[in-house]
């Protein structure tokens, strides 16, 4: 009989998506609890294909996730597969490495949480006899590898070694567990279940080395399909991964080029076309958008200052579409070429003025940085991310912000009253 | 950019409207009216204006009258001193064309404008009534702020201050230090909300392990109670068995002690007191049955014996069937017979009949008159073969007959054809076919024509380019012998012609230069001259004179000649002084002199190298026309004469070679006729061999080809048509003699067939008694179907007389055979009727048989019951064995004590059963492994000391459970506790809402600090446009403000405020008057004042670009309309400026205050 079993890591469950587009409160309700949606298709994988165990490399909660509900809808998951007779095959990664709410949480028997050194658990179910390495976090940091404390591997049975790593950095640079993929191959074991980095990666070599990704994505940077690993190890000890969808919502960026573009419905009606291929392009059921319109066209002032009205028409043509959502509008178009340059247009002065001139003045930007950071003062400090964590972002902040400020009131000003109609 | 002309071809309502503007004229003011009543398309023209320099917006509402496709606007541009003649389009791209259709790149346009957009263009170089009132206004919004003035009435822009101020307040509408109304402060209570909704919710980890603790607790407890409980109930439980097992040991001694346990009683088999009912019942049944048997079996026998047979008439049983046949056959002949003999006697008279229609009456054996069957048949055979032997005959010899006709007739036919068709010669024929064929698949004809079309069009080819050479005149030899010459060489000849014109021209030029420097000297020398400078000759002259009048006065030494020498002395030393005075003038002078000197030289070589250059030029001149006709000789210039020359030689060459080609042509019309020639040749000479006479009687010796072609068409169709005719009729002939010969001899053969006929009739008819009557095959026929009919009736008649007789002698039968039975019995009845004498013996026979039958089926039910009877004794027999059996074991005579003595032993096995029960239960009462060790236990118990137990266990088992109850229910609100943590979302959705509000913040912020930097930004960029254009633009604002208000102002000035700088009007009295505070009308002014200063200002530093006022004076008064008129009278010096209205007395002011205004007229 071949042993079969879900890898999967990093699912932060309950951990809040961070988009826009969860203002509008249909969506909201549709994929608010999209982390818990993604667990439950995983649990339900499991029992579909009567795999004889899970593997979670890590990560299960964020770190500062401290509500008992979160903790109590695992267990009654895991308490679904206790039933049916699959084990689970639990490390801790970083976030969840102090974690008290799974040390407050009792689990179904079946559920194996690695502890803080090396164990190897061994069952020797229908035939193939297998070894389940693992090892957790014991602090939100581990600048050394892990891999050196991990137990040899057990002779004669299939080595499955599950661990929580950052892969590349070398050793003190990384506090997230580094170590080296040709290590990894080289280490003797069959299958290396890995978890930590959110994007999926089949690190090719002698061993199968598989870091799943997360199973939902939760903003834009966390954009794609997200899937989970379905392992078979035949009784030849040959392996087989297959790749299965879980992510409900899928973020991702899409570039709209509205270049030569004059009327207005043309460029909602390229929004659309663009929306469409995406929508069909994106294998979840859910497709969140973050627009990106780029190109040289003669409505550049006026989608500058009517971005509201873009955005609107674009959700409306999303709904148009079905389960796709727009999250917000990056405009990058530039006006035509020609109008671009010093023109004999006093706005263009204007702005020319604005960009050659008092942008360069210190007294002004230390003006508006003055401004920034009395409004950043007054508010709440998750909000404060967006001008920089540091110094050098805030200046980068600034810089792109005069940028932006300059380009939008001239947008306002070339634009109105100059409406032709 | 200067618009020249404006065609509205195909546009709105226009078509083919043109608006000329004309060139601009130096020095002349470039102010243009358009004037058109209401509707005219004023504001029309200025779109179309728009769309030719932008192009037409793609839903452009101006198609109502052509459609899009149709749309067309074109104008004269004039575009850095170039002139283009643009055409615009309605369509996606190239919408922009020059005169020729070509494609004009935008470029050209966007350039001439710098770049400004559509919209740009509309807000800066236009007005009207509501730009005009919003300026005013943008004037009141800004408070007089002079860079947002200046820049609006650069840019055309009002709203500039709204924007700003709607910018800063969106952003304010997000954030205000201390606001509670933000949107901000909204955001930041509805997270306050939400986490207070999350802390109700939630149980953090903490509060969980106390709720788990407190769980644990109340579940040890309960443990403890129930495990304590438990123990109570086990203990009570055990001490109710010993009490329930007390009564069972007592009720089980009292039945060991029972007498009739004791008592010595058999032990009968236990099928015993199942079997004794039964024999019971069987001893009565058994007795009864029995009787009733015997009963039955003497009242049968009795029956039998009652019943007599009548032997007698058993015995007649072998006569039973003949007397039933013999009675119906008599009944059914005394009906029958009479019907009989009727028959008999019709048939005698239908043979009387026959015979004498036989021609025999009465002849005695008619049976001899019968013809044997072959000879019937013979003759019958030969009467039906007559008519078709007769008819065959008749047949053969008419189609004979018909046939010899038709052969004589079509060889008469055939002798007259033959004489009339003429002869001709196959040969010939296909000859003939054949040449037609090749004219007629050749496509001669057709190249023919067209090569005749062509031809046409050449020669008008030709007489065009004839035409063309005007005005030199000649034929086309005389062209042919005109001087040619390459083109190489007249290039050549303008390069040098070229070479020598700007040589001619330098020289003039040269020349021209001198003789101004000429002019310069003599007027240097005549103002030295005049200045009293005495030049060098006078001087030296007058010395002469002096020194003259000094030999005089040394001669004469008087008065006079002293005086006299005085006099020029005086002179000289005045000239001297004089000159000394001057003696820079003099020097000038002298270099003067020099200078014209040199300069007189330089204008003769100048005029030589000038005349050089000419006659060289002229020589050309003669050279290039001696390449032209005279009459084209009509300029001297070589230049011209060169390009004369060169249109002439292009012209030239293509009226030669259009004359090439229609010599082509020519030849090739030759070839195609002299070809359809030959054909025509070969055609006539065909048909001549044919049918010479055809030739000459339809003229066709000098017919055209095609009535040749149509001829020998005919003659060929025709032919063929005869040949095909006569074929067919010698086929008819032949075919038909063959038939003749055929129909000949099937006459002959039924001619042989009717012979034959009549020697067979005459045989066959020999042999009989009818041969008497062989003439005629008729009555022959009738005779021989009466005498068909004869043995029929003979044989019908034999046939009856038979069966009446039959029937006679069965009746006389049938009374012999019943007089003989009946005569057996005596029975008293008479035999004279037979018939009622056989029924009455057949009744008495079956009377017998009956009896009989019921006398055999009781014999057979008492032998039935004999048997069993017989059964009956067996029974009773094993009846009492069995009941001996019973009544001998318990040695008793009747059934009934034997009854007695099973129930005694029944009562007995039941107590048995009941001790053993009992046991067992005390056994299992007790859980005892056996009744022994039970026995021995409750013999050991102390039932008091256990009673006592037992109830004061109660109690306790009662106190107990009260207590484990509360603790239970104390452990189970723990777990409800616990339970209530639950795992549902609401908290993970309301984390997810707080982290969208976060977002939302995020944005909002980032979306206020790019309002307010964008702000602050624009401000200080109005700062530095000010700084930058307010000289320039200042000083033409107050002058024009000065001329608009009439002098109420004499200027505008500027005054700060704070950080701003405000612009102030002065008025003429002095005073200073706010911008905002000033009339309505005045602001109007104002602004347009700032307006052309802004279009001045423009023009400064860019080629000027038409401005367009649309109607903006509705509320001046004349003098202002006037001053304003005057005003745009001097943009127009700077660029082109139209004007648009319906007011006529506007056009009049304007003519009075610039007289060159251009009034154009819309139609």
């Amino acid at each position: 009989m071949p042993f079969r079993f879900v890898h999967t890591a990093d699912i932060h469950l309950d951990s809040p998506l961070r988009s826009l587009a969860l203002r509008n409160s249909e969506l909201a309700e549709l994929i608010g609890g999209s982390t818990r949606q993604a667990l439950v298709a995983i649990v339900d994988l499991c029992l579909e294909e009567q795999v004889d165990a899970l593997v979670i490399a890590g990560d299960l909660y964020d770190g500062d996730q401290t509500s008992m509900k979160t903790a109590r809808f695992l267990a009654s998951q895991l308490q679904r597969l206790h039933e049916a007779g699959i084990a689970v095959y639990v490390i801790r990664g970083n976030h969840d490495a102090l974690s008290r709410i799974t040390q407050e949480l009792v689990l179904p028997p079946s559920v194996k949480i690695f502890g803080a050194r090396a164990e190897v658990v061994e069952s020797a179910g229908k035939g193939l006899s297998v070894a389940m390495h693992g090892m957790s976090f014991s602090k939100p940091q581990a600048p050394d590898g892990l891999l050196p404390r991990y137990k040899s591997p057990v002779p004669d049975a299939v080595n499955i070694g599950i661990m929580h790593t950052s892969l590349a950095g070398a050793p003190g640079h990384d506090v997230y567990a580094p170590c080296n993929v040709a290590d990894l191959h080289a280490a003797g074991f069959d299958y290396w279940a890995l978890g930590h980095i959110h994007q999926r990666t089949h690190h090719q070599g002698a061993r199968t080395v598989i870091m799943p990704g997360m199973p939902q994505g939760r903003d834009i940077n966390e954009a794609g399909a997200k899937t989970i690993s379905l392992v078979t190890i035949a009784d030849d000890r040959s392996i087989a991964v297959e790749e299965r969808l879980t992510s409900v919502a899928q973020f991702e960026r899409v570039s709209v080029h509205l270049g030569g573009v004059v009327e207005w419905r043309d460029a909602a009606a390229a929004i659309e076309a663009a929306l469409l291929a995406q929508r069909e392009r994106t294998a979840s059921p859910h497709l969140v958008a973050r627009l990106r319109l780029t190109g040289e066209t003669a409505l550049a002032w006026k989608i500058r200052r009517d971005i509201d009205l873009m955005q609107a028409e674009a959700e409306q043509r999303s709904e148009r579409i079905g389960n796709t959502w727009i999250e917000k509008l990056e405009v990058e178009v530039q006006p035509p070429a020609a109008t671009r340059g010093t023109t004999a247009d006093p706005v263009s002065e204007l702005r020319q003025l604005m960009r050659d001139d008092i942008l360069g003045r210190s007294d002004f930007r230390d003006e508006i940085s003055d401004m920034v950071r009395d409004l950043l003062a007054d508010l709440p400090p998750e909000s404060r991310h967006f001008a920089g964590d540091d110094q050098s972002g805030f200046d980068r902040f600034i810089d792109g912000l005069l940028v932006r400020g300059t380009e939008d009131i001239s947008a306002r000003m070339s634009a109105a009253e100059r409406d032709d109609s | 950019m200067r618009l020249n002309r404006l065609d509205l071809t195909r546009y709105g309502k226009f078509t083919d409207c043109v608006i000329d503007f004309g060139k601009a004229v130096a020095g002349r003011p470039d102010f243009h009216i358009v004037y058109g009543l209401n509707e005219a398309g004023k504001s029309t023209t200025f779109t179309a204006f728009l769309d030719l320099l932008f192009g037409m917006h793609p839903q452009t509402p101006y198609n109502f009258l052509h459609p899009y496709g149709a749309m067309r606007i074109g104008a004269e541009l004039e575009i850095d001193g170039a002139t283009h003649e643009l055409v615009r389009l309605k369509q996606r791209s190239g919408s922009l064309i020059d005169a020729r259709g070509a494609p004009v790149n935008d470029a050209l346009v966007s350039g001439a404008l710098g770049g400004i957009s559509r919209e740009a263009y509309r807000t800066m170089f236009s007005l009207d009534d509501q730009s005009l009132k919003d300026g005013g206004n943008a004037i009141m919004q800004s408070k007089g702020e002079l860079g947002e003035l200046l820049f609006s009435a650069s840019s055309g822009l009002a709203g500039l201050s709204k924007v700003l101020s709607s910018a800063a307040e969106e952003a304010t509408s997000f954030y205000k230090k201390r606001s509670s109304s933000t949107k901000l402060a909204e955001l930041k209570r509805s997270l306050e909300t939400l986490k207070a909704e999350r802390n109700a919710t939630d149980t953090f980890a903490a509060a969980h392990a106390a709720l788990t603790a407190s769980y644990l607790q109340a579940k040890a407890a309960y443990d403890g109670a129930a495990g304590e409980l438990a123990e109570a109930r086990t203990r009570h439980t055990e001490l109710t068995r010993i009490l329930t097992a007390l009564p069972l040991a007592s009720e089980l001694a009292r039945l060991l002690d029972d007498p009739a346990m004791q008592a010595d009683l058999p032990r009968p088999p236990a099928e015993w007191f199942a079997l004794l009912p039964q024999l019971s019942r069987d001893e009565t049944r058994l007795q009864a049955l029995l009787q009733e048997k015997d009963r039955n079996i003497d009242q049968v026998a009795v029956e039998i014996d009652s019943i007599v047979v009548d032997e007698k008439s058993l015995s007649i049983a072998s006569h039973m069937e003949l007397l039933a046949d013999g009675s119906a056959r008599f009944r059914a002949a005394q009906g029958d017979l009479p019907k009989r003999r009727l028959v008999l006697a019709e048939q005698e008279g239908m043979l009387a009949r026959l015979l004498t229609d036989l021609e025999r009456p009465g002849d005695d054996n008619p049976q001899a008159l019968v013809l044997p069957a072959t000879s019937t048949a013979i003759i019958g055979d030969l009467i039906e073969r007559r008519s078709g032997v007769d008819a065959e005959l008749a047949a053969a010899e008419r189609e004979f007959e018909r046939t010899r006709n038709t052969l004589d007739s079509l060889r008469r036919e055939a002798a007259d054809a033959g004489d009339k068709t003429g002869v001709i010669d196959a040969e010939a024929l296909a000859r003939l076919d054949t040449a037609l064929a090749r004219l007629t698949g050749s496509n001669l004809v057709s190249r023919l024509s067209v090569e005749e079309r062509a031809r046409r069009q050449q020669q008008r080819n030709l007489d065009g380019r004839l035409a063309l050479l005007a005005p030199w005149s000649g034929d086309l030899d005389a062209l042919a012998a005109t001087r040619s010459v390459d083109i190489r060489q007249i290039e050549i000849w303008r390069s040098q012609a070229t070479a020598i014109d700007r040589r001619m021209a330098d020289h003039r030029n040269r020349h021209r230069d001198l003789v101004t420097d000429r002019v310069a000297i003599e007027a240097g020398l005549a103002s030295l001259m005049a200045s009293g400078t005495i030049d060098d000759s006078e001087a030296n002259a007058l010395r002469r004179e002096r020194d003259n009048a000094w030999q005089v006065h040394v001669g004469a030494l008087d008065r006079e000649t002293a005086t006299s020498f005085e006099a020029l002395m005086r002179r000289d030393d005045m000239v001297a002084a004089s000159r000394l005075a001057h003696a820079h003038d003099l020097a000038g002078l002298r270099q003067l002199q020099q200078r014209s000197a040199e300069n007189t030289a330089a204008i003769e070589r100048q005029a030589q190298l000038l005349d050089e250059a000419q006659s060289e030029y002229a020589a050309l001149a003669q050279t290039v026309a001696a390449f032209l006709p005279d009459r084209l000789i009509t300029q001297d210039d070589a230049l011209e004469r060169l390009a004369t020359l060169e249109s002439w030689m292009g012209r030239r060459l293509d009226a030669l070679s259009a004359q090439d080609d229609l010599h082509r042509a020519d030849a090739a019309i030759a070839d195609i006729r002299a070809e359809l020639d030959r054909y025509q040749s070969e055609l006539l000479a065909g048909l001549g061999q044919a049918s010479p006479t055809a030739i000459d009687e339809k003229k066709l010796r000098d017919a055209p080809l095609d009535v040749l072609v149509a001829a020998t068409n005919e003659l060929l169709v025709r032919h063929r048509a005869d040949s095909d005719a006569r074929a067919r009729h010698e086929t008819s002939v032949t075919d038909l003699s063959r038939e003749l010969t055929e129909r000949e001899r099937d006459w002959r053969q039924a001619q042989a067939k009717a012979e034959a006929w009549q020697a067979g009739w005459r045989e066959a008819l020999g042999h009989t008694w009818l041969s008497d009557k062989a003439g005629s095959v008729a009555v022959i026929r009738d005779m021989l179907q009466v005498l068909a009919k004869l043995p029929g009736i003979l044989r019908e008649r034999l046939d009856m007389a038979q069966r009446v007789s039959a029937m006679e002698r069965d009746q006389a039968q049938f009374r012999t055979e019943v007089a003989a039975l009946l005569s057996q019995f005596d029975d008293g009845g008479s035999a004279d009727d037979p018939l009622s004498a056989a029924a009455r013996l057949l009744e008495r026979h079956k009377t017998a048989l009956r009896n009989q039958q019921i006398v055999h089926d009781k014999q057979v039910e008492l032998s039935n019951l004999r048997a069993q009877r017989a059964g009956l004794v067996t029974d009773l027999a094993v009846h009492t064995a069995r009941k001996t059996e019973l009544t001998a074991y318990f040695g008793t005579d009747s059934l009934t004590a034997v009854a007695g003595f099973l129930d005694q032993a029944k009562e007995r096995e039941r107590m048995e059963a009941r001790i053993s029960g009992l046991r067992e239960q005390i056994a299992q009462s007790l859980r005892a492994s056996s009744f022994a060790e039970a026995e021995m236990r409750l013999s050991d118990t102390d039932i008091h000391g256990v009673e006592h137990e037992a109830a004061e266990l109660a109690a306790r088992i009662e106190d107990l459970t009260d207590r484990a109850r509360d603790l239970y229910a104390e452990m189970t609100r723990a777990t409800d506790k616990l339970d209530a943590v639950g795992g549902d979302d609401t908290v993970a959705r309301i984390e997810a809402k707080r982290r969208t509000i976060f977002l939302e913040i995020e944005e909002l912020a980032g979306r206020y600090l790019t309002l307010k930097a964008g702000v602050f930004a624009a401000e200080r960029a109005l700062h530095s446009y000010r700084e930058k254009h307010r000289s320039a633009m200042m000083n033409r604002a107050s002058e024009a403000f000065r001329l608009i208000t009439g002098g109420n102002y004499s200027g505008l000035a500027t005054q700060f405020d704070k950080d701003r700088e405000i612009l102030i009007g002065v008025a003429h009295d002095g005073g200073s008057k706010l911008a905002e505070t000033m009339s309505t009308g005045t602001q109007f002014q104002l602004y347009l004042a700032l307006r052309l200063a802004g279009y001045e200002e423009f023009a400064a530093v860019r080629p000027a670009v038409p401005f367009v006022a649309d109607d903006i004076m509705e509320s001046f008064d004349d003098p202002r309309s006037t001053e304003v008129f005057r005003l745009l009278g001097e943009m127009s010096n700077i660029g082109q400026v139209i004007y648009l209205t319906h007011h006529w007395h506007l056009c009049e002011l304007a003519k009075a205050a610039v007289p060159e205004v251009q009034i154009h007229r819309l139609p």
